[in-house]
């Protein structure tokens, strides 16, 4: 038996040699967007594949539906907005969906005694939400959060 | 009382365990932990015992934000580890009250070199923000290089410092 | 499901198998110290490479998003000093913390003493932290992993791990039969 771990283990680890880079679960962070949104980057096509009353009651600037007549030329850079990832080539999914933009650009918040490195972030990222009519925010207790990486991060293992 | 059943091989448990500390990536978005749950009960005492304290204290003030000390994750899994422990002992017929230790030791030295030496790995979990479970085994899986740095001073320390506690051990 | 509630089950699974290794009994802890039972090695590095390789190739199978998995971060100077620390109150101790969890599950009065006194560590850490919180928060490189560090790409890192940790194991089986 603990030839046969051995074995397929070696394997394993050879064949990632050969793996590749991780295809296509490529994203980009919320403030990213922003930034590429304000600064106009070219042929950007921001994609809401959401439900048309979620598209109503609130959407990205510059954001089109997803409908069965949309069309993209090659060299588009496409975002699609949405709650899960998706799998493909020259896409970007936005990370972490509606929300992470709502907490990360329009809703950015740090605590007083935050340190240097989370301070730095929420400079960039106050200044692209003020550009969309966002909230920065410092306060004395974060707000309570699902158990996720930001949410680790601040209490460690 | 049963004979006692004999451990399972530690590569195969060892792969057991990769696979537990696997699940907890993919349906928890994080990996496993322990002195996180003594740090934020540590943090629960003290802000029951006075709020203000707890509130201006930097190291405990973050496990007092979000939900509160008392709902936090790796206390949930600690509360799993003591009733998955006991249960694999129970089957295996392990489960027996006693103060395990080297031959040349009596109970009671035993007893303070267990506290003197969980001290001593308290203020290394709170510098390090983690502990072997956390760090070596978490860490360690996903490559991070504190956790890789953490693990070999850990090693280094305990060989190091293993002939002046022989005593408690052979 | 609740994310308590999976903490709790992942919690049973982690505690079922390191009492399965025989890690709840310090005497078998410590003999890894002094070369005579390498259970903690192999345990370990067994378990890193599973979860290594499994985390590599379902990130590579696009199944795991390994962005949203929390990768613990570095702090060089704290994580050196704490390490050393931590390395040496284990030898003393003869369990860890998730470890002395299990030995106290099991009726073991140490492994309920370990705990306490990692309780007492911790807390008294916790209240004199003020002066200790700027080297706590020094040299601080954020997720840094290993790839990165040695700029090379992921699975190269995984495939040299497993390699050495599969010749370390062959190391550890001899020492043991010395012993």
């Amino acid at each position: 038996m603990r030839r046969a771990l051995a074995a397929s283990a070696a394997i394993l680890g050879v064949l990632a040699l050969f793996a590749g880079k991780a295809p296509a679960i490529r994203s980009v962070a919320p403030v990213e967007l922003a930034e590429w949104i304000r600064d106009r980057k070219p042929n950007l096509r921001i994609v809401d594949v959401r439900s048309e009353a979620d598209f109503d009651e609130y959407h990205l600037p510059r954001a089109e539906m997803f409908t069965s007549s949309t069309t993209f030329a090659p060299d588009d850079t496409i975002v699609l907005v949405a709650g899960g990832s998706v799998r493909a080539r020259n896409v970007y999914v936005l990370r972490g969906g509606m929300q992470a933009w709502i907490d990360e650009v329009m809703n950015p918040t740090i605590t007083a005694d935050a340190p240097p490195p989370v301070r730095a972030s929420f400079q960039r990222a106050s200044i692209v939400s003020r550009y969309f009519g966002g909230v920065p925010r410092v306060v004395d207790k974060l707000p309570a959060t699902r158990v996720n990486a930001a949410a680790v991060r601040r209490r460690g293992c | 009382m049963s004979t006692p059943r004999r451990y399972a091989d530690p590569y195969l448990a060892g792969v057991c365990l990769g696979l537990v500390l696997l699940a907890a990536f993919v349906f928890a978005g994080r990996g496993l932990g322990a002195s996180g749950a003594f740090a934020s009960s540590a943090a629960g005492v003290v802000a029951a015992a006075s709020p203000s304290r707890a509130a201006a204290n930097p190291y405990f003030a973050r496990y007092l934000a979000g939900d509160g000390p008392w709902r936090e994750w790796l206390l949930f899994e600690i509360a799993g580890v003591i009733l998955g422990g006991f249960l694999s002992a129970l089957f295996a017929g392990r489960l027996r009250a006693a103060i395990e230790r080297g031959p040349n030791i009596g109970r009671g030295s035993r007893l303070t070199y267990a506290f003197g030496g969980g001290s001593v790995m308290g203020i290394g979990a709170v510098l390090a923000r983690g502990c072997t479970s956390g760090l070596a085994l978490t860490g360690g899986a996903l490559l991070s290089a504190g956790s890789w740095l953490f693990m070999m001073a850990a090693f280094a320390g305990a060989y190091v410092f293993a002939p002046f506690v022989k005593k408690a051990w052979r | 499901m609740n994310p308590l509630i999976v903490a709790a089950l992942i919690g049973i699974a982690f505690g079922w198998t390191l009492e399965r290794a025989g890690l709840g009994s310090a005497p078998k802890l410590a003999g890894q110290f002094y070369l005579t039972d390498l259970t903690v090695f192999k345990v370990m590095f067994s378990a890193i490479v599973t979860a290594m390789l499994g985390a590599f190739w379902l990130s590579r199978l696009g199944i795991l998003d390994l962005s949203q998995v929390y990768v613990p971060e570095t702090f060089l100077l704290p994580q050196l000093a704490g390490g050393l620390l931590f390395g040496v109150g284990f030898v003393v101790a003869g369990l860890c913390p998730g470890t002395s969890c299990v030995a106290a599950a099991t009726g073991r009065g140490d492994g309920a003493m370990v705990m306490l006194g990692m309780f007492a560590g911790v807390l008294v850490t916790g209240l004199a932290f003020a002066p200790l919180q700027h080297f706590y928060e020094s040299t601080a490189r954020g997720s840094l992993t290993l790839p990165d560090l040695l700029r090379v790409p992921y699975g190269v890192v995984v495939c040299a791990i497993v390699a050495m940790a599969l010749i370390a194991f062959q190391f550890a089986e001899r020492l043991e039969k010395r012993a």
